[in-house]
């Protein structure tokens, strides 16, 4: 791809990649510091990139957030902060509060747990597409992110839905068949 | 009351926006990755973004095993090239670009998608570096070596072939694009089985950079 290219996608996926990385790190700075790490490594690559940079931005992000120590020791708290860009509005209180509930509970997850529920689903990885990203096993997506959700559905209740691995089933190419409803 | 990961996730995130300079950022980080690649590696292979480590040691001492360029293109690695690329030399001062940024390179074996090259680089300025180090005016990287020719494909790194020069009694291409904001201007071309790639930044021209190539000595 011509490297003139590269702009529209990183015009297009910037807002995108700065909000997974911020649900991965939970820290405006950290994300901002990853998305121009990713890009820069997506401009990079980019004459070489055989398909969707989309794919290639997201394992480049996912690798550095799940396998790079430099991150946690950047920020130990690994803490994710009040939404200060997010408007207020009574009329969204309600809504605030399970944000809040959520995020809090997926501050409480190990680094890689939440990052697999991330990109599972915030960045609609597969979870083949999950294991690319971070250099794992299929295997050790599914048992992370089985440990993630009963850890999210001890905090949020039942009720949070995907409801169980099943929900996303995976054909032999890696192809997602979500049998929820439309 | 259900909750959906996946709307809640959305919906914590959707008044979330990068800083309007990240992506300046991000291309400026990474032409200075590219740049930085193209000043240690070879540029025809840049495209793979494949990591590039150029191992330590002359190979000087190896000269004259082999025919010239016998063993030129990728996946091959000989002495005899290594003899070829000792052989290169470009003139202090180099006509246009009289200061040197850096020592002139020994011969060295590039590897690069596990193929290996011999290469020699020559880094050049216009005017003195600056008290940073850094380069002023136009500048220009040379590097010759047994990597491939590229542009086979009409493409350079992503880019077209913009044009086609005489440089060394043998026709070259050219290649110019911007890479944020900046201009860059790469010349190749093939002489004496060794390929001459000169990549020229801060306002270095065509006609410099053909007048560059045309004082490289020990091509043939």
């Amino acid at each position: 791809m011509a490297r003139e290219e590269f702009d529209g996608f990183a015009v297009a996926a910037a807002t995108r990649l700065y909000r997974t990385a911020y649900l991965m790190v939970g820290s405006h700075h950290l994300a901002e510091d990853l998305v121009q790490d990713v890009l820069a490594r997506v401009y990079v690559a980019w004459p070489r990139i055989d398909g969707d940079p989309h794919g290639y931005a997201y394992r480049a992000l996912g690798n550095a957030v799940a396998n790079q120590r430099r991150w946690a020791a950047r920020h130990p708290e690994d803490a994710l902060p009040n939404h200060d860009t997010r408007p207020a509005s009574l009329d969204i209180a309600e809504a605030v509060v399970v944000q809040e509930q959520l995020l809090d509970a997926l501050r409480t997850l190990p680094r890689r747990q939440r990052v697999i529920v991330v990109l599972r689903y915030y960045a609609d990885l597969t979870e083949v597409e999950t294991a690319l990203a971070l250099n794992i096993s299929t295997g050790t997506v599914k048992s992370q992110h089985s440990r993630a959700m009963s850890a999210l559905r001890a905090r949020l209740g039942d009720d949070l839905h995907p409801a169980d691995d099943s929900d996303t089933l995976l054909d032999t190419n890696g192809a997602r068949h979500d049998p929820r409803p439309a | 009351m259900t909750l959906d990961l996946r709307e809640e996730l959305e919906r914590a995130t959707s008044g979330l926006q990068p800083h309007p300079d990240v992506l300046d950022r991000a291309r400026a980080a990474g032409h200075r990755r590219v740049v930085r690649r193209r000043r240690v590696q070879v540029a025809a292979t840049l495209v793979s973004g494949a990591a590039v480590v150029l191992l330590a040691g002359s190979l000087v001492g190896n000269a004259g095993q082999l025919p010239l360029g016998q063993n030129a293109g990728p996946g091959t690695s000989t002495t005899s090239s290594a003899a070829s690329v000792a052989s290169v030399a470009l003139p202090d001062p180099a006509p246009g670009f009289p200061y040197r940024l850096t020592p002139d390179g020994d011969p060295r074996q590039a590897s690069v998608d596990g193929s290996s090259y011999e290469i020699r680089q020559f880094s050049v300025s216009s005017e003195p570096t600056t008290a940073a180090g850094e380069a002023a005016g136009a500048s220009a990287v040379v590097n010759v070596g047994t990597f491939p020719m590229p542009g086979g494909d009409g493409l350079v790194d992503g880019h077209p072939i913009t044009d086609r020069v005489g440089v060394a009694g043998v026709t070259g291409i050219v290649v110019a694009y911007n890479a944020n904001k900046q201009p860059v201007t790469l010349l190749y071309f093939q002489k004496g089985g060794l390929t001459v790639e000169i990549t020229g930044m801060g306002g270095a021209t065509t006609d410099q950079l053909v007048d560059l190539g045309n004082s490289i000595t020990g091509l043939a």
